[in-house]
């Protein structure tokens, strides 16, 4: 495998994984840019480019909730995850420990 | 001259999103951009320079791809060529219905018929003027969807951790040795943003086209009705004069359609349709001036009214003559007012973007 078509792979499996990240890290409300940093510093480094598309796509879906509120005489959007958002989690929890455990016993 | 280039940057990237969630994305997007210069200013220990925002905004991405990470993927036609789709869509289809409802019309209403077959000969029309948008339609989408797998957006590149991506429908893949270049300083300067109601386009449009009808198909209903003895007795109002004009009427209502279609389309004033704008105003002022300077625009004289109405009393003959021409001046008056304070709003906002740019 080239070492471009690994890079591929690689960002295909963090695409995978993005959404239930981002869920995750909603349980407390945060802005956009804040939760671009509380991702990289949890080790998962995205694009503001793909952040903010997708937190607009599930809040559309309902998963998230946002607002606007002004700080520091600067407008910032807050989100966090809903009701929905809130259930679906645990289900994409257990999903999530049973593709570990699926690939551990593939791999090995 | 920071916030000047971030502005044109957001002012760009809305010119490549829809109307319906621009405003929204551009301040997400002013937002981050601030929390961003904010943070890299703190690094740096300084101010946020010019260098900074520009280095900032390069990193950020290219305003129309930054834009097409906001459109859902996946089109039949994408965002390159959406918004010209949309804009051949919106005057085509209007156009071919506004003249198949009036070539259709006039031979349907000029026809001696019976009010059943008049019934049958509108849902006959209605079905005519559907299965030909529906046509046009299609052709319009068959046309782009060519279009958009010839000089589509399959390459659409975009970033995904510093790396350059180009974002295929569902995937993305890199691309080796790819780097973004593109200079914020190029952007266009930020014109004065003129807002405009949708709601009140639309009901412009609508009111126009009502009032082509009105004036061109049904004049006769313009003018006074009396009841006498049981019986309604209707003097039609409009004069030999009035349909002199009428064809310049028609012609400035049809182009202002025209113009608040393209508005409704682009959500934003242009060069083009501030032209528009600008020479349907001064239109409007000489086309108004003629007609209160002209002959009358109404037939109600004393000679007219009893004729219609032998027992009408000396007082109302006099009331009825003088109220339509007090009416009709007052209101081309109030026309060439109206448009003239537009117009010198319009200038005044041209010559504020001259001299800020």
């Amino acid at each position: 495998m080239t070492n471009e078509s690994f890079e591929n792979v690689i960002l295909e499996l963090r695409r995978g994984v993005i959404v239930m990240a981002v869920l995750s890290q909603l349980r407390e409300e945060q802005y956009g840019y804040s939760l671009i940093n509380s991702l990289k510093q949890a080790g998962l480094e995205i694009d503001q480019g793909t952040l903010y598309p997708l937190l607009r796509r599930l809040e559309s879906q309902g998963l998230l909730q946002s607002n606007w509120r002004v700080e520091a005489d600067r407008p910032r959007r807050y989100y966090v995850i809903s009701d929905e958002g809130r259930a679906l989690l645990p289900r994409l929890k257990e999903e999530w420990t049973g593709i570990v455990s699926m690939m551990g016993r593939m791999l090995n | 001259m920071k916030t000047n280039l971030i502005e044109r940057y957001i002012a760009e990237i809305g010119k490549h999103l829809p109307i319906k969630d621009r405003a929204d994305i551009q301040k997400e997007i002013r937002s981050t951009l601030e929390d961003m210069l904010e943070e890299r200013s703190r690094k740096v220990g300084q101010a946020a320079e010019e260098e900074i925002v520009v280095d900032l905004l390069k990193e950020f991405g290219k305003p129309e791809d930054v834009a097409a990470s906001y459109l859902p993927e996946r089109r039949l036609i994408g965002p390159q060529l959406y918004p010209i789709f949309s804009l051949v869509s919106w005057i085509a289809l209007p156009t071919l219905a506004a003249v198949l409802l009036i070539t259709l019309g006039i031979g349907l209403f000029s026809a001696d018929l019976t009010p059943l077959e008049t019934l049958k000969g509108i849902g006959n029309l209605l079905l005519q003027v559907g299965s030909a948008l529906v046509s046009a339609f299609g052709s319009i989408v068959l046309t782009f969807s060519i279009l958009e797998r010839v000089f589509g957006t399959r390459n659409i590149k975009v970033k995904v951790k510093g790396e350059v991506l180009q974002h295929m429908p569902g995937v993305m893949f890199k691309i080796e040795g790819e780097e973004i270049s593109w200079n914020p300083r190029d952007l266009p300067e930020v014109q004065d943003v003129e807002k405009f109601s949708i709601p009140g386009l639309v009901a412009e449009i609508i009111f126009t086209i009502a009032a082509i009808v009105v004036f061109n198909f049904f004049p006769q209903i313009i003018g006074f009705g009396i009841l006498h003895d049981s019986d309604w007795t209707f003097l039609p109002l409009l004069s030999e004069a009035f349909f002199r004009y009428l064809p310049f009427v028609n012609a400035l209502w049809g182009l202002q359609i025209v113009l608040n279609l393209v508005l409704l389309r682009q959500g934003r004033w242009e060069i083009a349709t501030r032209w528009l704008r600008a020479t349907l105003l001064v239109l409007g002022i000489v086309l108004a001036a003629f007609m209160l300077a002209g002959p009358d625009l109404v037939i109600s004289t004393p000679g007219t009214l009893i004729a219609a109405w032998p027992n009408l009393s000396t007082e109302a003959v006099r009331v009825l003559t003088l109220i339509p021409r007090i009416l009709v001046k007052v209101l081309l008056g109030l026309s060439i007012l109206g448009n003239s304070a537009e117009l010198l709003k319009a200038l005044l906002r041209e010559v504020n973007n001259l001299n800020r740019s």
